[in-house]
């Protein structure tokens, strides 16, 4: 039997699948050139190996399987790598990540190996099967099967972002005494008259209300939280140094409501700017949380009826 | 930050009665100086300045 085939196609495919779920955008996170080359070559080396198994099983080869599980191993190890380098970078991040952040973004990397994997190895059990009929036809079933296995993981893969569990609105920055105040939420003791001044002239604020107790929940995490001022942060810009703390944006809920507030100083100081970028900010897969699901919660409760007047 | 631990570094205050525990206490004569002084610290010690409303501030590393 032909396995070369199976195996080349199947490869390119499953690298291919790396390749497409490599974004780079405003992140910058994978880095450009570095970190696409590193993520590239473990793709393709993922790919090889699911390529090659059904062939290998095929062939009567049951050791060339068994590979699959060492490389489950090997790419354990890209969770870990990724997590040590972003926690290694945390410190220099005037607004940092959070540390739910970092395993989010870890977990999403080591997953997309295995995706990579998949993807390959059906591609290549589709050549193999096809094998009896030609190369041509060998080739073109796992082509095609590589590609279907690509369009399916893509709508898979995509997670929810704040904007699907939470509605934002922009609200005012308040001061209640020395207390940073947003829709009634305290945020923080700014001492300085000048600080306050600061906030007052150039900071902007948004309310997120969560649609359902679940979403309150997920909102609750100080993960999350942490999340979305860093996105923020990053995508507006902030006028802090590392010498005015008081600066540093903070996300607080208030208890009563599950609502969150998140009040900053931007570069950009665009309301709607503002809502869109909080909007964007991923929900955390390890953050989630699903109390309705376990039926404890009665249904006016549940959607966060009679909360706030709602 | 999320940070639940906050560490005072210093106090700066107009009132003379302060007893300093620990912590230690600016002296400042007028209103200007203590945001003056205070200021100054916290761009020293990297701290955010809170107002005690008391006549006190302090200067808390997060």
């Amino acid at each position: 039997m032909d396995v070369v085939a199976p195996v080349a196609v199947g490869t390119a495919a499953g690298t291919f699948a790396r390749l497409l779920l490599l974004r780079r955008d405003y992140r910058q996170f994978p880095s450009y050139p570095q970190g696409y080359t590193i993520h590239l070559s473990l793709g393709f080396i993922a790919s090889a190996l699911g390529a090659i198994a059904p062939p290998a099983i095929a062939t009567g080869d049951l050791a060339a399987a068994s590979f699959l599980a060492l490389a489950a191993t090997q790419f354990r190890e890209v969770r870990a790598v990724e997590r040590e380098s972003l926690l290694n970078m945390e410190n220099t991040e005037l607004v940092p990540r959070g540390t739910a952040y970092i395993e989010g973004i870890a977990r999403v990397f080591e997953a997309r190996n295995y995706l990579a994997m998949l993807t390959a190895l059906l591609a290549s059990l589709a050549g193999v099967l096809g094998a009896a009929f030609g190369v041509g036809v060998s080739a073109g079933a796992a082509a095609a099967t590589g590609l279907v296995a690509i369009l399916l993981l893509q709508g898979l893969m995509s997670g929810q972002r704040i904007g699907d569990i939470a509605r934002v609105e922009p609200a005012r920055v308040e001061f209640e005494g020395p207390l940073l105040t947003v829709a009634g939420v305290q945020i923080m003791n700014v001492g300085l008259e000048e600080s306050r001044r600061r906030y007052m002239e150039e900071g902007l604020a948004v309310i997120i209300r969560p649609k359902d107790a679940n979403a309150r929940a997920t909102l609750a995490n100080l993960g999350q939280r942490q999340a979305i001022t860093h996105e923020v942060a990053m995508l507006l810009g902030v006028k802090i140094e590392v010498d005015e703390p008081e600066f540093t944006p903070i996300a607080r809920q208030n208890p009563a409501t599950g609502e969150v507030v998140l009040a900053i100083v931007p570069l950009l100081k665009n309301e709607q700017a503002l809502v869109r970028a909080v909007e964007y900010v991923p929900v955390l897969e390890g953050t989630v949380r699903k109390p309705v699901a376990s039926g404890l919660w009665p249904p006016d409760l549940a959607a966060l009826k009679g909360v706030d007047g709602r | 930050m999320s940070g639940a631990e906050g560490r005072i570094v210093a106090v700066v205050t107009c009132s003379r009665e302060v007893a300093g525990g620990g912590v230690p206490v600016f002296f400042a004569h007028t209103e200007q100086e203590r945001e003056q002084v205070a200021r100054l610290l916290a761009k020293i010690l990297r701290g955010t300045i809170h107002d005690l409303q008391n006549g006190a501030y302090v200067i808390v590393r997060h």
